[in-house]
């Protein structure tokens, strides 16, 4: 019974799309409660969400903003939904996230004499290699002694959020300067080696990182580029470039887009991605088929934590600049709902990260426009979130499968399934 | 005699099961009785109905000559039905007391009084030689003792009714027979006993009424001293049974498995295997028996390298393989086919393809550089479906979806396809239907033609019988004696299987089965 | 620089305020046990204080009571248990997403109720710090006499000493009653509890609905007990601190008051260092609890404690 009637590629595809439906749908049920909640505010819903989408994607430069939004979010969501699948639920995205922003920024301050396309690199490689090391901890405990990840990546959170905090308020480092400490010199210490301070301001924040650490700007690449040799006499070219929008914009969700494919084939194309999703369904099947689990368990959450420190250096040299304090509060907590409407698929990630990353670009001109509070938005996508794992649970998928197979079976007169086990009866 | 509980019509159907079928049943007060049927001919579920954990799709229930809706487990106690599930239902931190009185009003509600339910425990332990210390937690105990607990919290109910659901799974002869004395002391104080089960010969021990099920029906009541083992057991199966194959003469070859002196723990930190030594040659098939529990599982995990040997060696092919991990010897062609294969012999929520290549996706076959080839896992999943017949629409469906037969073949295209040299089959046929289990035993003989060397565990002491050329018993972590299959007898197998060592060499007395 | 620190670890000012750091954890985390032991998460803690909070403001604001905006915070609380409860326990959704969508709704929702009530119209902004009637304090006779006991533990607003109180209640009803019993079982075997009749959604809706009303009492302390006035996510995190606090005193009503004094002495000390302007690190003594909490977990707790089926939706079979 292998061949495949043609009937059955469209069923797939339809049972396929389910997944893209449930969140389109989540989104909608959002919005429409939500509308409620502005007719109650006492304006005009339809004008808010198109005042909502046009602070999202009316200009360039609100496509810029909305750009800008979602590249950290790409990979917090990544972070959470690699682990999530691999069984290494990681809720230390935040505090891998602002260690990954601490090491870039660190970086970016301390080798000012490199070029770009080595130091931007290396930037990036101290925000992985951070926050790896934020979650490996965890990581190594529930492979080797069994503890429960959830409860000591959020505790490492705040551990690494208040040594963020401190490094912002600690003097860099240098050879030729003296750190003091209650106005006595004190010896370098590996602690204050990753200080940060701007000695500059009264208030804490990091330098800003030397400019050839910034990611380069779309509208500069373009200017210089192959494209540029090709249509760089033509007019329309030319007014895009300038166009300031185009400049702001950097390869950042360029960047985030190649993570997206990279990581759908580590997932599915991929022996690393096999074995984690195998341990992530049931680690006692996946050990029972050869698997080393407890290595998996620490390889996926390297690869996690890797890719929130990412997403914190892609804030730094493609945004900020500089880490501040409170710089870019719950990039990393939002990658669990991203994560989770993305239906755990790199491709859906993508997508809700876009879908958080416009509803918060675009509330600022909901707000100016139909005085419609920013506040709307998170219940928005509180609203989204709670339905779209809601309606994942449904399964639609599998119950549209057993119906089927169901009536084939009917019609053979043979029974090949059964949804579950009738244990010994 | 006065009847307690008669089912009239009782239909119940699971997507694309039927589990019972118009089954009609009455059961009177004072009474044992046995529903004796293969693993899947709705025994179990039809008692889920009478105990409200499943709901009858049509079907009356009457309960002392009235008509009875239960919709949940707790309309079933409050009319004094009281059931022991194969997997106890007790709360492992809580006492003995407390898994007793929970979920009944306390004497002082709201507040928890244990003083009175302990007393009343230690009165009817005295009374049904059920002892059991009140205030001991039931992680602390043994599981025929947990048990006890189980009939003690039925009785703590009032229950006029006792469903057991193979009670003796998990008990030695020793307590089996310790356990129908019990029974037959609770019948005479009038209480009514269904037990269930699936083993002829403990029916036949108790000798009382039996209702066979078979396929979802009712095929018969009878009385289990005036039936032969011959007849109940075709009863069951719906035919004559053939205990013995027809398995084709082949001189065993050289050692592949050589196991000395193997030691090792169980998930409780037990010693489960103690000093075993046996081997397995090509051509060969070593039958282990034993009553479930007897460290099979545990033996077989140590030499799939799935758990840490205590002690002694295991080498496969020459090689010691004792420290090997489980990849190091799947990489050696060794098959293992785990006793529970929804929970680890296959992966429920990946693909068909993806759960046949589970164990060499990483062989260069497949893979290259880390990389899968999608290519060529789609022609080896096409190929291995075609080869062992699975039942699917599609080699993209997830294995949940498949039935518990197609499901094995998964499992046994997975291990079976690579012509290993070495098979370890623990439990294969748990659960299957007739015609899978067949299935089972063909590829089994079919793998013994090419060479493999089978260590085949069952609790199923015909399918041992008829498929082993070697038969091992275990007890209690020991191989009580292996004998030649030719020369088995069944009551000698019987009195290992209970602890009795073989002494010397096959004597060779006495009746045998076949 | 050290005389400056004694000081501050010898002033009753700081036992005041690490009472007053202490209670509104002390309250949701406590208050969060059943639920907890039922095996149910309480990670939405933080989203059921944000709507106390804002619904003891709105109470009290409209009513003129602060005892009133007490039963309205308790209400919000119950609310956003419920929420929870249909999606962790009917749906049986992941309880961590299902609360970090909660938490940040509720982030959103509060403000929005908040100003919504208190502007001068509609959609204009507040320009003035809302006052509204706050809890008064009551000194307690004879122990408020005695001199910095006194002061520290018992001249008080009432919602603290329901907070000692609550330690042996939540212990007695965990241990002493046959609801307490239940919850145990439901936690530590779900499918046990269902065959014996007892209803395991029942039970965790209700744990999970006490969970909010005490979460939103705990709120309610926030906006009327502490400071008077409400702003914009100012559980700032307390949430999570409780449910930290939870783990390391091991889900036992003892302990878990334990951990929360520890975090509330921590904020309390952190606040009065970082007043001082001294150049002492205080993140380091924020970090310092979760630290000691991680360090416990680790090396003390082990993995057997936490409830066998906790954070595990339950779903019987085949009806």
């Amino acid at each position: 019974m292998t061949d495949k009637p043609k009937t059955y590629i469209w069923q797939a595809l339809l049972e396929k799309s389910f997944n893209i439906l449930i969140p389109v749908f989540a989104i909608l049920a959002a919005f429409l409660i939500s509308g409620i909640l502005i007719i109650a505010w006492g304006a005009n819903p339809l004008e808010a969400y198109k005042a909502l989408l046009a602070g999202a994607f009316g200009t360039p430069n609100a496509i810029a903003t909305t750009m800008t939004r979602l590249s950290p979010l790409v990979f917090t969501g990544l972070a959470v939904s690699y682990g999530y699948r691999s069984g290494f639920f990681n809720i230390g995205a935040e505090g891998q996230f602002f260690l990954g922003a601490l090491a870039a920024t660190w970086v970016g301050i301390t080798f000012t004499n490199l070029p770009g396309w080595v130091l931007i690199p290396l930037c990036a490689l101290a925000a992985a290699l951070a926050g790896a090391f934020l979650a490996v901890i965890p990581g190594l405990l529930k492979a080797l002694r069994g503890f429960n990840e959830v409860l000591t990546t959020l505790l490492l959170n705040y551990v690494a959020i208040q040594y963020f905090e401190w490094a912002l308020r600690i003097e860099h480092y240098r050879p030729d300067i003296n750190v003091t400490w209650d106005d006595k010199p004190i010896k370098w210490t590996f602690l204050n080696w990753i200080g940060v301070k701007d000695v500059t301001q009264p208030f804490p924040q990091s330098p800003g990182i030397v400019e050839a650490a910034e990611l380069p700007k779309l509208g500069t690449l373009l200017k210089t580029g192959l494209l540029n040799q090709l249509f760089g006499q033509a007019h329309w070219y030319e007014e895009f470039v300038a166009n300031p929008a185009v400049n702001r914009m950097t390869l950042a969700p360029i960047i985030a887009l190649v993570f997206v494919v990279i990581m759908y084939f580590v997932l599915f194309r991929m022996t690393v991605g096999f074995q984690a999703r195998a341990v992530g369904v049931n680690p006692d099947a996946a050990r029972f088929m050869g698997i080393n689990v407890p290595r998996t368990i620490i390889i996926t959450s390297l690869i996690s934590g890797a890719l929130a420190g990412l997403g914190g250096s892609i804030e730094v040299l493609g945004a900020q600049h500089r880490v501040i304090p409170n710089f870019l509060v719950n990039a990393g907590f939002d990658g669990i709902p991203v994560a989770l409407i993305g239906q755990l698929h790199p491709a859906g990630v993508f997508l809700s990260a876009l879908f958080f990353g416009a509803l918060r670009a675009g509330a600022n001109k909901m707000q100016i426009l139909t005085q419609v509070p920013i506040s709307v938005v998170y219940v928005i996508q509180a609203l989204a979130i709670l339905f779209a794992i809601a309606g994942a649970l449904l399964d639609l998928q599998s119950k549209i499968k057993i119906a089927r197979l169901a009536k084939q079976t009917e019609a053979a007169g043979e029974q090949p399934v059964a949804e579950k086990e009738v244990s010994g009866a | 005699m006065t009847e307690l509980l008669r089912l009239e019509k009782i239909c119940k159907t699971f997507p694309g099961v039927i589990a019972n079928d118009n089954v009609d049943l009455s059961i009177e007060r004072g009474e044992i009785r046995a529903l004796l049927g293969e693993n899947g001919a709705g025994k179990t579920t039809l008692m889920n109905c009478v105990y409200g954990v499943y709901r009858p799709n049509s079907g009356k229930i009457f309960w002392k000559g009235k008509e009875v809706h239960i919709h949940r487990a707790r309309d079933a106690i409050a009319l004094g039905i009281g059931m022991v599930h194969q997997h106890f239902m007790l709360v492992p931190p809580l006492t003995v007391a407390e898994n007793v009185i929970l979920g009944l009003p306390s004497p002082r509600e709201p507040l928890l009084e244990l003083s009175k339910v302990e007393a009343q425990i230690r009165e009817s332990g005295e009374k049904y030689r059920l002892l059991v210390d009140p205030k001991a937690r039931i992680w602390q105990l043994p599981v025929g003792i947990q048990q006890r607990v189980e009939i003690l919290k039925a009785l703590y109910r009032k229950a006029e009714l006792l469903i057991l659901d193979e009670p003796t799974a998990v008990l030695t002869p020793g307590e089996v027979e310790e356990l129908f004395v019990i029974l037959r002391k609770l019948a005479e104080d009038g209480l009514a006993i269904i037990f269930i089960s699936h083993k002829l010969e403990e029916v036949r021990a108790i000798c009382e009424k039996v209702t066979v099920l078979r396929g979802g029906r009712v095929v018969d009541t009878v009385n289990a001293c005036d039936t032969s083992a011959r007849e109940l057991a075709k009863m069951m199966v719906g035919r004559e049974v053939f205990l013995k194959f027809d398995k084709p003469k082949i001189e065993p070859g050289e050692v592949v498995l050589s196991v000395k002196n193997l030691s090792a723990r169980d998930n409780r930190d037990l010693p489960a295997v103690r000093g075993v030594s046996f081997e397995v040659r090509r051509h060969e098939i070593l039958g282990i028996a034993g009553v479930d529990g007897n460290g099979q599982t545990e033996l077989a995990e140590v030499i799939a390298g799935l758990r840490e040997a205590t002690g002694g060696t295991v080498s496969i092919l020459g090689k010691d393989t004792t420290k090997k991990t489980p990849r190091e010897i799947i990489a050696m062609n060794v098959a293992y086919i785990p006793p529970d294969r929804q929970h680890t012999g296959l992966l429920l929520d990946f693909s068909i393809t993806e759960n046949l290549v589970g164990k060499a996706f990483w062989k260069p076959d497949f893979s290259r550089s880390g990389f899968l080839s999608k290519k060529k896992l789609d022609l080896f999943a096409d190929r291995a479906i075609r080869e062992f017949d699975v039942r699917t629409p599609g080699a993209g469906l997830k294995a949940k979806l498949l039935s518990g037969g197609n499901q094995q073949k998964v499992v046994l295209a997975r291990e079976l396809s690579g012509n290993p040299d070495l098979v370890i089959a623990s439990q294969p046929t748990r659960g299957l239907d007739i015609g899978a289990t067949e299935y089972v035993h063909k590829q089994m003989l079919e793998a013994r033609a090419r060479g493999a060397a089978i260590l085949f565990v069952s609790t199923e002491l015909e399918e041992i019988l008829s498929l082993s050329d070697r038969i091992a018993v275990m007890y209690e972590g020991q191989i009580m004696g292996i004998v030649p299959a030719q020369d088995a007898d069944i009551h000698e197998i019987g009195e290992m299987m209970a602890g009795v060592r073989r002494l010397g060499e096959a004597v060779g007395s006495g009746e045998k089965m076949g | 620089m050290l005389e400056q620190i004694v000081a501050v670890i010898l002033s009753v000012e700081l036992y005041t305020a690490v009472v007053r750091m202490t209670t509104p954890l002390l309250l949701a985390a406590l208050g969060s046990i059943l639920a907890e032991r039922s095996g149910v998460v309480t990670f939405s803690m933080e989203a059921m204080m944000l709507l106390g909070a804002v619904g003891a403001i709105i109470g009290s604001g409209l009513t003129g009571s602060a005892w009133l905006g007490l039963c309205v915070a308790m209400l919000f609380g119950a609310l956003v248990g419920l929420i929870y409860a249909v999606w962790a326990v009917s749906i049986g959704a992941n309880q961590i997403v299902t609360s970090v969508a909660l938490n940040l709704g509720a982030l959103g929702l509060s403000s929005i109720l908040y100003v919504m009530t208190f502007a001068p119209a509609k959609g204009e902004v507040i320009e003035q710090v809302i006052q509204v009637p706050s809890l008064p304090a009551w000194k307690i006779p004879l122990l408020g006499d005695i001199p910095v006991i006194g002061t520290v533990f018992f001249n008080q607003i009432p919602i603290v000493y329901f907070g000692y109180l609550l330690i042996p209640i939540i212990w007695f009803i965990l241990y002493k009653t046959t609801w307490g019993l239940k919850v145990r079982a439901v936690g530590e075997h779900p499918h046990a509890a269902d065959t014996v009749g007892i209803s395991v959604a029942g039970v965790r809706y209700i744990s999970v609905v006490i969970s909010g009303i005490m979460s939103g009492l705990a709120g309610a302390f926030l906006s009327i007990g502490m400071l008077n006035t409400f702003q914009e996510g100012m559980s700032a995190g307390r949430g999570f601190i409780a449910y930290t606090a939870i783990v390391f005193g091991k889900w036992e009503p003892l302990g878990v008051a334990l951990g929360t004094v520890l975090f509330g002495a921590a904020d309390a000390l952190q606040l009065r260092l970082q007043a001082m302007n001294l150049a002492i690190p205080y993140q380091f003594m924020v970090a310092f609890p979760y630290l000691v909490t991680f360090i416990t977990l680790v090396v003390f707790v082990g993995k057997a404690v936490w409830p066998a089926s906790y954070g595990m939706p339950f779903q019987r079979e085949g009806k």
